[in-house]
C-alpha cells in the first residue's frame, strides 16, 4: 500500500481484507470498526468476497470473525468455499471463526404480536464475545424480509442492529440482493452508509465478467473506476489500480532483444528494462520470432519470462521456435521460462488480465511476453480495452518488468493500433512488402522513447539460425527485398563484372598501343639507324670522293702547272 | 411426561423485557382458556443462556416453539394475537 500524498492521519482507520486488489484500491481495507454493505445479483461473489474477507483476517491479521449464514448452512459454506482453498474447519476448530446458519422460514413462523429481533443479537453478540471476534458478515440479512411479514419491525430493528454493531467496535460486512431500481432491493444502503460495494457479473458477447465498483467510503478516498475480478483457486483477485499516479521508477538500464542487428537499430543497445514494446505486423510476419528471440536472449542472462500464448499451446511455440533455431526448450526444462496458454474466447479481457496479472505476481517474471494481444482486444469492447491496457503495463513497469506484446493486424492498419500504441515505449513494425510477386519483410522502429532509432526499413529474414536483419536495397526505384532486392544485386554485381572487364580492356588496349607504339618507334629508330648508316656511307663515300676529287685536282693542277710552266718558262 | 394430552411448549425472551413479560402472560392465559390448562411451560432467558439461541434457531423475542405434539411450531412476538395462535396450532 502506498499513501502517496494524502496525509494519513486523516485517513480512517481500516481493516486490511488481504484479498488481492481490494486493499489496493480502498487504500487499505475496509472501515474499520464499521460496516460496509456489498452488494451484488445472484453469483456475483457477494458470500465468497465476505468469506475471504474473514478467512484472511483469522490468517494474515490475526482477526477471527463471525459468519452469520442466512442462506447457505454451515456444511453447505464450507463445500463451496472449500473451491476457493480456504479450510473453514480448521478455522472453526481453532476458535478463529463461527459460522452460524440463521433459518428464517416464514411458513414455519407464526407472528402473534409484538417482537424484537433480541434474538439475532445475543447469537451475534455471543458469537463475537467467545471467540473474541473482530470481524464479522451478515450473509445475506436480507433473507428477514423475505421471513418476516412485519416490515416496520424489521426496519427499525436493522437500524438498531447496524447501530450496536458499530457500538461493538466490529468491522462487519452486510451483504445484500442488487436492486432493479435502488442499489439494494430491500434498500439496505439507508443503514449501512460508510462503504458500499457493488459487484456486477455482466455477460457481453457470450463472455462473463465480474467487476466490482465501490460505490461509496465515507471519509476515504478509493478508486471509482469499475474493477475485474476472478474468482479462482486463490480466492478473488482485483485488478488493481496501479495507473493512480506514473510515480514508478524507470531503469536506464537497456537490455538486448536478443537480435544484434534490432539492437542496433535501437540506438545500439536494445530495450529499456521495464519498458514495454508492441510488435505490429500481418500475419506470418515474424512478431512470435522476435518475441520469442527476446524470450531466449532474457532466460539467457538467467532472468525468468512468463510468456503468454493465446494462439499456440506451448509445445507448438517451441517446436516452431527450434525450427529457427531456437531452443526454447531448455529453458522450460530450466525452470526460467513459462508458456501460459489460454484460448483468447475463454474468458473477458478484464478476466484474462487479472488472471495474468496473478501468473506475475505467483512466477515473478523478468519479462512477460503477450502473443498477441490483438486477441485479448477482440474479446473486449474497444473502450475497455485501453484503460485495461493501460493499468496491465503500469502494473509491469511499477515491477520493472520489459513487456513484448505482440500485435496481429490485418492490413496498413497503424491508426487502429492508437489506441494500445500510445502506452507502449517502443513500437517495432513488421511489414510485408509485395515487390514484383514476392512477400518479403521488412522491420521498422516505429517509435521508441527517449532512445535515438533508425528511421530505416530492413530486411527482415528468418532462417534456421533465427532472425536475420539486414539492410535493404533503397535506390531510386524505392526499397528493394527479397529476390527483388537479390535481382537488383545481382545485376549490379553484373554491371561491377562488365565495368572491371571495361577497364581490363581499355588497359590492355592501351597496353597494346603502347607496345605499337614503343614497335612502331623501334622500327622508326631501326629505320633511322639503317638510314643513319647509309647516309654515314654516304657521307663516306661523298668524302672519298671529294678526296679522290681533290686528288685528281691535285694532280692535274700539277699537270697543268708544269704546261703553265712550260709556256710561261 | 410426554402424553398426547400435553402441550410442551419452550418460551425464549430476554428476561425483563416488557415483550418477555406479555408472551408470558399471554401464554399461560392461553393454556387455561384454550388448551384446558394442560400445558408445560421452560422458559429460557437467552441472556442467561446465550447459546440457547443458535441452538434453536431463535432470531425474534420472545419466541415460543411448540416442542409437544409434533410438529413443532413456532411462535414469534408476545402471542396477544390469539387468533393466530389457534390457527397456527390447529385448533380450529
Amino acid at each position: 500500500m502506498q499513501h502517496t500524498t494524502i496525509k494519513s492521519t486523516e485517513e480512517l482507520p481500516k481493516a486490511p481484507t488481504g484479498i488481492r486488489g481490494l486493499d489496493e484500491i480502498t487504500f487499505g481495507g475496509l472501515p474499520k470498526g464499521r460496516s460496509t454493505l456489498i452488494a451484488g445479483g445472484a453469483g456475483s461473489g457477494k458470500t465468497l468476497m465476505s468469506m475471504e474477507f474473514l478467512v484472511r483476517g483469522a490468517i494474515e491479521f490475526g482477526e477471527s470473525g463471525v459468519f452469520m449464514a442466512f442462506e447457505e448452512t454451515s456444511d453447505e459454506l464450507a463445500k463451496n468455499v472449500a473451491s476457493l482453498g480456504f479450510e473453514i474447519e480448521e478455522l472453526i476448530k481453532e476458535k478463529k471463526l463461527i459460522i452460524d446458519f440463521v433459518r428464517v422460514e416464514r411458513s414455519e413462523i407464526e407472528e402473534t404480536g409484538e417482537y424484537d429481533l433480541e434474538g439475532l443479537f445475543i447469537r451475534i453478540g455471543y458469537a463475537i464475545d467467545s471467540i473474541g471476534a473482530k470481524r464479522v458478515v451478515l450473509d445475506t440479512i436480507e433473507s428477514l424480509f423475505a421471513g418476516l411479514k412485519n416490515q416496520a419491525i424489521l426496519r427499525a430493528e436493522l437500524r438498531r442492529l447496524f447501530r450496536w454493531l458499530k457500538d461493538k467496535g466490529v468491522t462487519a460486512i452486510i451483504t445484500a440482493e442488487r436492486g432493479s431500481n435502488e442499489l439494494t432491493r430491500y434498500g439496505l444502503e439507508e443503514y449501512v452508509s460508510d462503504c458500499v460495494i457493488l459487484l456486477d457479473n455482466r455477460v457481453t458477447g457470450q463472455i462473463s465478467t465480474r467487476r466490482l465498483r465501490i460505490v461509496k467510503y465515507r471519509g476515504s478516498r478509493h478508486g471509482t473506476n469499475e474493477y475485474p475480478f476472478l474468482i479462482d483457486e486463490h480466492g478473488i483477485s482485483i485488478m488493481p489500480i496501479t495507473s493512480l499516479a506514473l510515480d514508478y521508477k524507470v531503469s536506464n538500464e537497456r537490455i538486448s532483444s536478443g537480435i544484434p542487428r534490432l539492437d542496433m537499430m535501437l540506438g545500439g543497445k536494445g530495450f529499456y528494462r521495464g519498458s514495454s514494446i508492441l510488435v505490429t505486423g500481418s500475419a506470418g510476419t515474424g512478431k512470435s520470432t522476435i518475441a520469442a528471440h527476446f524470450a531466449d536472449a532474457t532466460c539467457r542472462r538467467g532472468e525468468r519470462v512468463l510468456y503468454f500464448a493465446f494462439e499456440e499451446s506451448p509445445d507448438q511455440i517451441v517446436r516452431n521456435m527450434s525450427s529457427v533455431g531456437l531452443n526454447l526448450q531448455q529453458w522450460l526444462d530450466k525452470g526460467r521460462l513459462k508458456i501460459h496458454s489460454a484460448r483468447a474466447s475463454l474468458y473477458g479481457l478484464e478476466t484474462h488480465l487479472v488472471t495474468m496479472q496473478r501468473q506475475i505476481d505467483d512466477f515473478k517474471p523478468n519479462a512477460v511476453i503477450v502473443d498477441p494481444i490483438s486477441n485479448l482486444i477482440n474479446v473486449g469492447e474497444s473502450s475497455d480495452v485501453r484503460s485495461m491496457l493501460t493499468r496491465l503495463i503500469d502494473y509491469l513497469k511499477s515491477k520493472q518488468i520489459t513487456a513484448v506484446f505482440t500485435n496481429l493486424t490485418h492490413e496498413r492498419l497503424e491508426a487502429t493500433e492508437t489506441e494500445v500504441s500510445s502506452v507502449m515505449d517502443t513500437w517495432l513494425l513488421v511489414r510485408d512488402i509485395e515487390i514484383a510477386g514476392e512477400r518479403n519483410r521488412g522491420i521498422y522502429v516505429l517509435k521508441s522513447r527517449g532512445m535515438p532509432h533508425s528511421n530505416q526499413i530492413r530486411e527482415f529474414l528468418l532462417t534456421n539460425k533465427g532472425v536475420d536483419i539486414i539492410d535493404v536495397y533503397a535506390g531510386p526505384s524505392g526499397v528493394l527485398t527479397g529476390s527483388a532486392r537479390a535481382a537488383q544485386e545481382e545485376k549490379e554485381q553484373a554491371e561491377k563484372t562488365l565495368r572491371r572487364e571495361e577497364i581490363e580492356r581499355f588497359s590492355r588496349d592501351l597496353d597494346r598501343r603502347r607496345k605499337i607504339m614503343e614497335a612502331q618507334v623501334a622500327a622508326i629508330t631501326a629505320e633511322y639507324e639503317a638510314k643513319a648508316e647509309e647516309i654515314k656511307q654516304l657521307i663516306l663515300q661523298s668524302k672519298e670522293r671529294e678526296s679522290i676529287l681533290s686528288q685528281n685536282r691535285a694532280r692535274m693542277s700539277k699537270a697543268r702547272g708544269s704546261q703553265e710552266k712550260t709556256i710561261k718558262g | 411426561m410426554a402424553q398426547s394430552s400435553t402441550w410442551e411448549f419452550d418460551l425464549y425472551i430476554v428476561d425483563g423485557t416488557l415483550k418477555a413479560r406479555f408472551a408470558y402472560a399471554n401464554l399461560k392465559k392461553f393454556c387455561k382458556e384454550h388448551l384446558n390448562g394442560e400445558c408445560m411451560i421452560t422458559v429460557y432467558d437467552l441472556i442467561l443462556n446465550p447459546k440457547a439461541a443458535s441452538d434453536n434457531q431463535i432470531t425474534a423475542n420472545p419466541t415460543t416453539i411448540l416442542r409437544r405434539p409434533l410438529p413443532e411450531r413456532t411462535l414469534i412476538g408476545d402471542l396477544s394475537n390469539t387468533e393466530s395462535i389457534i390457527l397456527k396450532l390447529g385448533l380450529k
